[in-house]
């Protein structure tokens, strides 16, 4: 009679889908080395304005909700925001998460700590309020005012499991996988109840496919899914860039998430606010002027809009585009439909991570297993492109 | 929703574990119990203690119809958690699958909507950092929980240097007496280590500080309390938390009724590892308890008083073994007490040794929960039971040799007779599914090196099993220092290289530990010889023009040198000539320590773990460098990093395991191999505390000197019966780690004696080979009760 052999314990694996599934989408081996091996970013650029954004969103709702004397907006920014960016920076550096200095002054943060943009200290504050902070007054008082009064329930965690795609029993880690996301809820009970002129509502009512399968469900019971994106919006038909469509696949996965919560109503739409378009960068502006000109955007220029957006030149100042162009390419509507399509590719993405662990596993050299992406703008900021067997460029290490 | 019998039913039928009462009563009456009533549930190894818990919480979710976010279950690791959580899930799922479409019935509605997620599962210190964000005050933010390292940094910057203390003769002298020696002196590391555990004390078992300083026989005892007041301001002032103010401010939101809605919700609590909990948790689990109870609900502890292991991490077994007593004082309740003593993982021969072993030492029997039975053979699987064996040879080097060939015979040659009962026995590895990963190889300490640097058990071992024609693997995470191993020291130097070439700011600071200097010397070295043979690197720069220029400043290329570059920046540009960690799943497990180092110890520098070029302040360069010494590089240099081994799950699986007993513990194997005395070989007093206590440890002292200001009062049993009965519970565990074949190795000395060079002939006592702490030795010298091999 043989000795037994050793069982291994069962544990199910975790991926979030915007930390794991859609990371690894845009770069299995980034993904190998940043999320499933822990290596921080050098300069988090991405990382930084993402959680940033996020947590002053967060926080302004949870001022909103709980002194009423901040229910009049616009708010100002030296007198309400900044504090609220303050505390929230604060929260980050002490998770290891620090302000690039191009995006984010912390004068004023704590004594000692002066002014990074270079910005002579007796000028007004203001003049600290870079690219950040801007878009963090823009996204309170463009969309806050009219989200706030909305929400019913703010950062929802949302897990869920799902039966692992290509599983055999004694080759694959675990029979279910499970999946998780935070999310904002809007019951259709506060839409009802909201002010005339609410901007939400109107997009509500002026999106036809929304209006659609709206008739088709119980009107005084459904729910829509909020989450912010510190990005700007991505182009809709670029053969090249995918992110369109796997930001639909990520919220589609909400909503199938939210369905499996036993206090969840129907969902009907996400709603996803690209905060970049309220105030873009140099970048950002790069960006849509190549998209219009390959006709790759859903959200066009028009008018002196276009006329801008055509005659800027890289180097110069960003010019100020109309607040309702802007307002209209910050948000995009996604009505509820074939979540099934969007579970499916996200069970692929794991077969595939899954399939990468368990060639490592069995002993497999990283950078043959997991797949490199080149992408230029994502492999300019890479902490590893300088030995990746695939990157967009030749990257020579420098000292700086 | 689901009657009682059809879920036992679907159990026993779809998840295959038999909890009917004619099977095992205790483990039927532990799951079957009504959801009001509390449990002490006294859970032996290899009880099945898993597998109850999980079945328990999925009959509360189906039989008693309570909801799952109305359930909190905490255990020991965050492993152990993970593997709870996924159980019940799983389990969830395919009980839920076979209600819906089995001919019970059901409110099949109900079912699907069931979502096992809301189960709250983790650790304490997970649960409470989730509990604190989720139901935090506006403006309040997530605790950010800091790593034990930065912890000992902010002591040694804020509590010592900042005011000088480090020079305290006063405070020096109080830490000896707490150590209970004087020889060696304690460099700054070991100070503020000490200072640290005195820290983790006072949250532990809620010590009052004004107290400790005002009435503390001792000139230093206000100095120490200083130094800890101005280490917990330094945390506020940053917004961090140690997981002990972390549990202390958890239970002061409680108390402030703060997590009144939390509590609400609250209906059943299971605590698992109760063993190993101090005052401070148990404050907490009270209170959860406490709501639980008034919510209609009930409180269950499990654990094992005889695998308390943690005591130096401020575990007070007193609290699970009176637990009746202080559960009915405190929540007035009278839990119903459960022993699951059937045991399902080992063989009659190993089941019958643990007792023998735990019964052995008549005093450490009034340490055990009273009334406790022994626990009972009860495999069901086919096995082979064999004899406990033993392997002792002259030396260490033989031993190795011995075993790892006694190893390879059982993995790959067919096995290995012994003489068991009736006849001889094969020892042999299952022929297709064995793999070198049945095998543990369990010590007090995995470390390949003694302190004094000599070669331990663990290191021949591994180069013995190296010698095959097809090498055994190892697996052995804690074996090396993280500043030991090659590739670290290459990394680590060659940052020492370009930010201090000429060692200029090193040499500056007279406070350095001496093994911090000695190892930094080490790493330079490592770094310039792999300057001169460093592989070419996918680009065309090579490592040699790179750090030129950085010694330069980039003066060699006129480039225009950045006035901050992060340090972080600089090691992944040096990874480019590292492929070790660029490929290599432990290489990048390295890598992350030292970010994490680099990351962690921005939160409290000055200087953001970046280094500061600017002109016009020339004097900055220097000090972020400084800075850059102190929290980072003596942190790696000193031992103060370890690993996440949880980062190392994707190594290929058939490595044989080198572990301590601590890291066994919850843990199984075919074959254990317990190292009882491979560094014994006299009976020196500088080794007796690993064997046979001349007196308290440590952390026994420090019990005795601070329990006084505690509302627990100081211990009952003396500071040595506590390390005894320690040393008893450490191998108890390890010996019941074993499933089929418990082999139990050391050097001759151990097993028959030895003779002094003037000729008189000596014995080693030592807990682990059968003496008890009145110096009998009941197994004896030859260890004949024991099958030697």
């Amino acid at each position: 009679m043989p000795l037994s052999s050793r069982p291994e314990p069962y544990v199910i694996p975790e991926y979030s889908l915007t930390g794991d599934l859609l990371s690894y989408l845009t770069c299995g081996l980034q993904y190998r080395y940043q999320n499933k091996g822990q290596l921080p970013p050098s300069t988090p650029v991405q990382l930084w304005f993402g959680e940033f954004i996020h947590g002053v969103m967060e926080e302004a709702y949870l001022e909103w909700k709980t002194d009423e004397s901040q229910r009049q907006f616009p708010w100002g920014w030296e007198s309400t925001i900044r504090n609220i960016e303050l505390e929230i920076e604060k929260r980050l550096e002490s998770q290891g998460l620090y302000a690039p200095p191009t995006l984010f002054c912390p004068y004023g943060l704590t004594e000692d700590r002066s002014c990074t943009c270079h910005t002579i200290n007796s000028e007004p504050p203001e003049e600290h309020q870079l690219l950040a902070s801007q878009r963090a007054s823009a996204a309170i008082n463009t969309w806050g005012q009219h989200l706030f009064p909305l929400i019913s329930e703010a950062e929802v965690t949302l897990k869920g499991i799902r039966d692992m795609p290509e599983y055999e029993e004694g080759e694959s880690r675990s029979d279910y996988y499970g999946v998780t996301g935070v999310a904002d809820v809007i019951s259709s009970v506060d839409l009802y109840n909201a002010p005339p002129g609410n901007m939400i509502l109107n997009h509500i009512h002026q999106n036809e496919q929304l209006q659609e399968h709206l008739s088709e469900i119980d009107p005084s019971e459904y729910e829509i899914i909020i989450d912010y994106k510190g990005m700007r919006r991505p182009p809709k038909d670029d053969p090249d860039d995918p992110t369109w469509q796997h930001h639909k696949w990520q919220v589609l996965t909400y909503a199938w998430l939210r369905s499996q919560q036993p206090e969840s109503r129907p969902v009907a739409a996400c709603f996803l606010f690209y905060l970049n378009e309220l105030e873009m960068s140099q970048q950002d502006m790069m960006a849509l002027q190549q998209e219009v000109e390959q006709g790759y955007t859903d959200v066009e220029p028009t008018g002196r809009d276009y006329r801008k957006v055509q005659n800027w030149e890289e180097g110069t100042s960003v010019p100020q585009l109309t607040m309702p162009f802007r307002e209209e390419r910050s948000i995009r509507i996604i009505p509820i439909s074939d979540v099934e399509t969007a579970l499916n590719q996200f069970d692929s993405v794991v077969a595939d991570i899954e399939q990468c662990v368990n060639e490592e596993t069995q002993g497999e050299q990283i950078q043959d297993i997991w797949p490199a992406k080149p992408k230029e703008r994502v492999c300019t900021a890479c902490d590893f492109k300088t030995y990746c067997p695939n990157p967009a460029d030749d990257y020579s290490p420098s000292p700086q | 929703m689901i009657e009682w019998g059809d879920f036992e039913a679907t159990v026993v039928r779809v998840l295959e574990r038999d909890i009917q009462e004619e099977a095992n009563e205790n483990q039927h009456d532990a799951v079957s119990a009504p959801q009001q009533e509390s449990l002490f549930i006294v859970a032996g190894p290899g009880s099945g203690k898993t597998t109850v818990i999980v079945l328990k919480v999925l009959k509360l979710i189906y039989v008693d119809d309570i909801n799952p976010s109305n359930i909190l279950i905490t255990t020991f690791t965050k492993k152990a958690a993970a593997e709870l959580q996924s159980r019940i899930l799983g389990w969830g799922d395919q009980l839920r699958q076979e209600f819906i479409t089995s001919a019970i019935p059901t409110d099949n509605e109900a079912l699907t909507q069931l979502d096992f997620n809301r189960v709250q599962t983790g650790t304490l210190d997970s649960i409470a950092q989730d509990i604190l964000s989720e139901h935090r005050e506006p403006g309040a933010p997530a605790p950010t929980v800091i790593e034990n390292f930065v912890s000992h940094s902010l002591m040694l910057n804020e509590g010592l240097f900042a005011h000088g203390r480090h020079n305290d003769g006063d405070l020096a002298e109080l830490l000896d007496d707490f150590r209970g020696r004087t020889w060696p002196p304690m460099n700054t590391s070991q100070v503020v280590s000490n200072l640290v555990d005195i820290k983790e004390r006072t949250y532990h078992d809620q010590i009052d500080l004004d107290q400790f300083r005002e009435n503390y026989d001792h000139e230093g005892a206000p100095v120490a309390a200083d130094t800890i007041e101005d280490y917990r301001t330094a945390l506020e002032e940053g917004l961090l938390y140690d997981y002990a103010l972390l549990e202390d401010h958890f239970l002061r939101r409680f108390l402030r009724g703060g997590l009144d809605n939390f509590l609400d919700d609250i209906k059943y609590v299971l605590v698992d590892e109760y063993q190993d909990t101090n005052l401070l948790q148990e404050k907490i689990y009270f209170r959860l308890a406490r709501a639980a109870i008034d919510n209609g609900g009930s409180f269950t502890v499990v654990g094992d008083d005889d695998q308390s292991l943690y005591r130096f991490r401020g575990a007070t077994v007193g609290l699970f073994r009176e637990f009746e007593r202080r559960v009915g004082e405190h929540l007035d309740i009278s839990p119903r007490t459960i022993y699951l003593a059937k045991n399902y993982r080992s063989t009659p021969n190993i089941v019958e040794f643990c007792n023998e072993f735990v019964e052995l030492d008549e005093e450490y029997q009034d340490a055990r929960v009273t009334g406790k039975p022994a626990i009972t053979p009860a495999r069901i699987d086919s096995f082979e039971n064999y004899p406990v064996l033993a392997m002792f040879r002259e030396d260490v080097d033989t031993l190795a040799r011995d075993l790892a060939n006694f190893i390879h015979e059982v993995l790959y040659e067919g096995g290995v007779t012994v003489e068991g009962d009736s006849g001889d026995m094969t020892v042999e590895a299952h022929p297709t599914k064995g793999s070198p990963a049945d095998v543990a190889l369990l010590c007090d300490t995995p470390r390949e090196f003694s302190g004094g640097g000599n070669e331990r058990l663990p290191l021949h071992i591994r180069n013995q099993l190296q010698n095959f024609e097809s090498p055994i693997p190892v697996y052995n995470p804690r074996g090396q220092y993280l500043y030991e191993i090659p590739v670290v020291q290459r990394l680590c130097g060659l940052i020492l290289e370009c930010i201090d070439p000429e060692g200029e700011v090193q040499d500056s600071i007279d406070t350095l530990p001496q093994d911090a200097t000695d190892t930094f010397r080490q790493w330079r070295v490592a770094a310039r010889s792999y300057i001169q043979h460093a592989p070419e690197s996918r680009t065309s720069r090579s490592l040699s023009d790179f750090v030129d220029d950085w010694q330069s400043r980039g003066a060699d290329t006129n480039d225009e040198w950045d006035q901050d570059i992060a340090l972080a920046d600089l090691v992944y540009s040096l990874i480019t000539w590292i492929p070790e960690m660029q490929n290599d799943i432990e290489g990048l497990v390295y890598l992350e320590a030292i970010q994490r180092t680099i990351t962690q110890a921005a939160l409290f520098g000055r200087y953001g773990s970046e280094i500061r070029f600017d002109p016009s302040e020339p004097e900055w360069e220097e000090r972020s460098i400084r800075e850059i010494y102190w929290n980072i590089l003596v942190q790696l240099a000193t031992g103060a990093i370890d690993i996440d081994e949880d980062l190392l799950e994707t190594l290929p699986r058939d490595r044989l395991n080198i572990m301590s007993i601590h890291q066994a513990k919850g843990l199984e194997f075919p074959l254990v191999i317990v190292d009882v005395g491979s560094d014994f070989r006299t009976n020196h007093h500088s080794q007796a505390f690993k064997r046979f206590p001349n007196g308290g440890t440590k952390a026994c002292n420090l019990e005795n000197e601070l329990r006084q200001f505690s509302p627990i009062g100081p211990p009952e049993r003396s500071g040595r019966d506590r390390a005894f009965d320690d040393l008893i519970r450490q191998y108890f565990v390890a010996f019941s780690r074993a499933q089929d074949v418990l082999l139990l190795v050391g050097i001759d000395p151990v097993s028959e004696g030895y003779q002094t060079s003037g000729g008189n002939d000596r014995e080693i006592p030592n807990i682990a080979t059968g003496w008890d702490r009145n110096n009998i030795w009941y197994w004896g010298p030859g260890l004949n009760n024991l099958t030697h091999i």
